[in-house]
């Protein structure tokens, strides 16, 4: 790439590039098209539920203590006596500006509370999940070598039993067991101080890790690409059985696990919430269980939003890595006769 | 033979739109690219050409199983494009098809009893009575027995779901048959029966066939004329002595050539040249020029009309009567 | 029907919910307590005979709680599977025959339900409604209409391909017919395999919402709601959570176990049937 003389040209052949980067993997900047419209769709979602809890907004909002005069205030300067279409409109023009109003019950900026406590649950639903899938990864090679002998049976039996275990169950065990009896982790994390920072992830983290039901599913997914032929090719050839086992079956079982770990992300969100519930940790999902508790709308809103258009950018991720670890899914066949 | 044919087909043109291709505008291919010819009452009419030249596309189309980029199917004289819903309705019984995966033609879920009624529910013909004797009729046509009426399809062997799949396609009365490559996925010695069978029905019912392969030699057997597409053209269109005996096209002579004859050794062989073209880049010109051994500069600029060399026998081609001799 | 029952995995999940559902239905003739009424001077007792899961900490008998929990937990699950499947199933189909526009915005709204996370999902929309029994229905079955029509939207459209749709289409069918006579028999195997462990997803939805505290209110016993009473005291008197836990899970395996038997039994009718 030839770096034109000139800011502005240089900046263009940059874009041009790059563009043309994306364009070549066509297949990016579709996914990335599919976005938009599902973001969008999120937030008509939440801003019209939102709308749809019975009730004035106004009033609503300002919660049973509000007297007369500050609904009106409130509504005027919401423009909640303007038609819903404006005030939708409103709304998006907000969002762009970053504002998504301002929190009842901790009285600040909406957008500023949640991110603030976003890379929190970031940090558990990451760890949780890569230390859930190795685990799993382990456990499923293990039970595919050992096929219907004991420690297949075994592994296949805690697989199913972890999975059928609520989340907030095993959270309470785990807490029950390494915080209140045996004093390893802090029973209350978010007024423990002081800690090394991998005790307040660790009781979360060990619930999800044993409620995680991947062992199954690797031990499938290795099992059936020990099936496909190209093993039997390479056992053929006098490739030894480990070697087998790990060049090239497991190159091959990572790519639905790969898979698993990118959505997975996003659907442990879910738990998050519970588990920052059992454990009090400071992130999103106890910020947004506080408010439905207390009815704060605004941070209803605003931190339901950003859970949202978090799941969904991580899903695009998934996506694209997906794409570009599997040919398969970029290369679509669509030859028609 | 009437002088009008039963299905006048014109201009048929047919393209898709995928979305491959390096810009982010979606590319056009031409299933079948203008193609027109007639087929007469009581006639054979064989269609050839290899894996993806546009013949089921075709077929699809003259039935408007699938609608048109351009051009027109007459049956009877009408278009069958102008008809609204409810007319084609009717004219559907006329025109019927059998599919060249029997398996896939039948939904597993129902036995031969409720398959053979399906048609005749759905156009609402015949009482009860009316029907299970027609039934008995139609089965008793194709070889099948009627105590097999009780059995699903599974349980039927390759030759009997076909025979089925016939049955049933007779059940309305039509005047026209489309058979889809009917016989290609069953075992030889059962092709042999079902095209038989397929000619007997022709005469007992006085049906007009579309019969399309890509097996030469079944379409040699069966048919009375013959047209050879490449790539969504017509190339060329003859009764079958003209077709075989005087091929004009380089294509069908290549065609011909590649039929394994086992008296033939020592034969040579036309191997064409270059691969198959581009689906969604086809070649300028004539679309078979790339791979023609006598093609001229002209042939890469201008694509060929389909003209009449004589007694009815049509060439698309720019170099026709270059082979005169050459080729037996 | 004997092969069914050959399946081990069918057999122990299914014996299981059937053991828990006519736990729930015959509760009344299994306890004698009254699962609301409180009875502190008898709080916190340790399972005995008298109780045999214990009392809570408001003195009733836990075992009284969770039999009778289980008919509101079993009943949510199936309100909820109920509109899921069927709203799933239906647009599912529709934008798996129909494409075209109508297929691309469903998808989006498809997309659009998948980018909540299925608990925030039912506690929004469980906001909006009010916690109750009914509404429990559609807070839990909205968030599950997704993976119904995923299914029955990619069933559809390789059955939508298929020769017998195409020879019914050339004898003049309508849409309609084609849909409810092919396409949704056909489809219905493959929404099967899949519910039991959707099932399994409901209870544990509704047990999580009853332990956040957003599901049915006092004093109906609800499993996570029972679970969330006894949190304060499992280290002292765990029995309350620990059983209404364990009863929760043992559901959950059941449906899960009888969902990946259901799925190994119509794995070959799925391999050979349309769809495939």
């Amino acid at each position: 790439m030839r770096v034109l003389p000139g800011k502005g040209r240089t900046l263009i052949a940059v874009v041009r590039h790059t563009l043309r980067l994306l364009l070549m993997k066509r297949f990016i900047l579709t996914r990335l098209l599919f976005t938009i419209p599902t973001l969008l769709g999120v937030f008509i979602v939440v801003f019209f539920v939102i709308r749809m809890i019975p009730g004035d907004p106004a009033a609503v909002m300002l919660g049973p203590t509000a007297t007369q005069s500050q609904i009106e205030v409130y509504r005027a300067a919401h423009g909640l006596d303007k038609p819903v279409i404006v005030q939708f409109f409103l709304a998006l023009s907000n969002l762009f500006k970053g504002d998504l109003g301002m929190s009842l019950s901790h009285n600040k900026q909406v957008l500023g509370l949640v991110l603030r406590r976003l890379p929190d649950t970031v940090e558990l639903a990451f760890t949780g999940i890569i230390i859930g899938t190795v685990f799993a990864v382990i456990l499923g090679v293990i039970a595919a070598s050992f096929r219907g002998k004991w420690p297949d049976l075994l592994i296949i039996f805690y697989s199913t039993l972890g999975m059928s275990l609520p989340t907030f169950y095993i959270g309470l065990w785990v807490l029950v067991i390494f915080a209140l009896k045996l004093g390893l982790i802090p029973v209350v994390t978010n007024m423990a101080t002081g800690l090394p920072h991998w005790k307040t992830l660790f009781g979360p983290v060990l619930t999800m890790v044993v409620g995680m039901s991947l062992a199954r599913t690797t031990r499938s997914s290795m099992l059936e690409v020990l099936q496909e032929d190209f093993i039997r090719t390479a056992r053929a050839k006098g490739v030894s059985g480990k070697g087998v086992l790990f060049k090239h079956a497991l190159g091959n079982a990572l790519i639905p696990i790969v898979t698993m770990v990118g959505y997975g992300l996003a659907i442990s969100f879910g738990g998050a919430i519970v588990l920052e519930t059992v454990f009090a940790r400071n992130g999103v999902g106890k910020l947004l269980i506080d408010a439905i508790t207390v009815r704060d709308y605004p941070l209803i809103q605003g931190a339901t939003l950003v859970i949202a258009v978090f799941m969904i950018l991580s899903n695009l991720l998934t996506d694209i890595v997906t794409g570009l670890v599997d040919p398969r899914i970029r290369v679509s066949g669509d030859d028609r006769d | 033979m009437n002088s009008e044919p039963l299905i006048r087909i014109e201009g048929l043109t047919k393209q898709f739109s995928i979305s491959r291709g390096k810009n982010l505008r979606k590319a056009k291919f031409t299933a079948v690219n203008n193609v027109s010819f007639d087929i007469n009452k009581g006639e054979v009419f064989g269609l050839v050409g290899e894996s993806g030249c546009g013949k089921s596309t075709l077929a699809l189309l003259t039935l408007r199983l699938m609608e048109p980029s351009g051009g027109a199917v007459y049956y009877k004289g009408r278009n069958i494009f102008d008809l609204k819903y409810n007319a084609m309705r009717v004219i559907r019984r006329d025109l019927q098809i059998v599919f060249q995966d029997p398996y896939d033609s039948l939904d597993p879920r129902f036995n031969l009893q409720q398959i053979m009624e399906e048609p005749f529910i759905i156009q609402k013909q015949g009482s009860r009575r009316e029907r299970s004797e027609r039934i008995a009729q139609l089965l008793d046509a194709v070889g099948l027995g009627t105590q097999l009426l009780n059995r699903y399809p599974h349980q039927l062997s390759g030759g009997q779901r076909q025979r089925l799949c016939i049955a049933r396609s007779l059940a309305l009365s039509p005047e026209f048959l489309v058979c889809d490559e009917a016989v290609a996925s069953l075992d030889v010695s059962i092709q042999a029966q079902i095209i038989n069978l397929l000619l007997d029905l022709k005469e007992e019912f006085g049906l007009t066939y579309m019969f399309i392969s890509h097996n030469l030699a079944v379409v040699k057997f069966v048919s009375d004329r013959v047209g050879v597409m490449y790539f969504g053209n017509l190339v060329e269109l003859a009764d079958k002595e003209n077709l075989f005996g005087n091929v004009q096209h380089p294509y069908t002579a290549a065609l011909l050539s590649a039929v394994p004859d086992p008296f033939g050794a020592g034969k040579r062989r036309d191997v064409l040249r270059s691969g198959v073209p581009s689906l969604i880049d086809p070649p300028g010109g004539c679309v078979f020029h790339p791979r023609c051994k006598y093609a001229t500069e002209r042939c890469s600029r201008e694509a060929p009309c389909l003209r009449d060399i004589g007694g009815g026998h049509l060439v698309a081609c720019h170099r026709a009567g270059i082979m005169n001799g050459e080729v037996k | 029907m004997k092969t069914i029952l050959k399946n081990k995995f069918i057999v122990i999940g299914g014996g299981i919910i059937l053991v828990i559902a006519l736990i729930s239905v015959f509760a009344p003739l299994l306890t004698d307590y009254d699962y609301g009424k409180v009875d502190l001077p008898n709080k916190h007792l340790p399972p005995s005979l008298t109780h045999l899961m214990g009392t809570d900490l408001y003195g009733r008998d836990v075992w009284c709680r969770v039999a009778y929990g289980g008919r509101i937990s079993l009943t949510v699950a199936i309100g909820a599977m109920a509109v899921a499947l069927v709203c799933g199933t239906l647009i599912g189909t529709f934008a798996g025959f129909v494409r075209g526009w109508a297929g691309f915005v469903l998808d989006r709204i498809n997309d659009v339900m998948m980018a909540f996370p299925m608990l925030l999902l039912a506690l929004i929309i469980g906001v909006v409604l009010g916690p109750s029994l009914n509404t429990m229905f559609f807070s839990i079955g909205i968030p599950c209409i997704p993976m119904f029509y995923r299914v029955a939207r990619a069933t559809t459209m390789s059955i939508s391909e298929r020769s017998y749709v195409l020879a019914a289409r050339s004898m003049g069918s309508r849409r309609w017919r084609i849909i409810f006579r092919h396409v949704i028999p056909n489809v219905l195997p493959h929404i099967l395999v899949i519910m039991s462990s959707a099932m399994g997803g409901a209870i544990l939805a509704e047990s999580s919402l009853g332990f956040l505290g957003f599901g049915i209110p006092q004093p109906t016993p609800s499993w996570g709601l029972i679970v969330n009473e006894g949190k304060t005291f499992m280290f002292t008197y765990p029995w309350t959570t620990a059983f209404s836990g364990a009863i929760i899970a043992l559901t959950i395996l059941g449906f899960n176990l009888l969902g990946d038997g259901l799925r190994d039994h119509m794995d070959p009718k799925i391999r050979n049937s349309p769809g495939r």
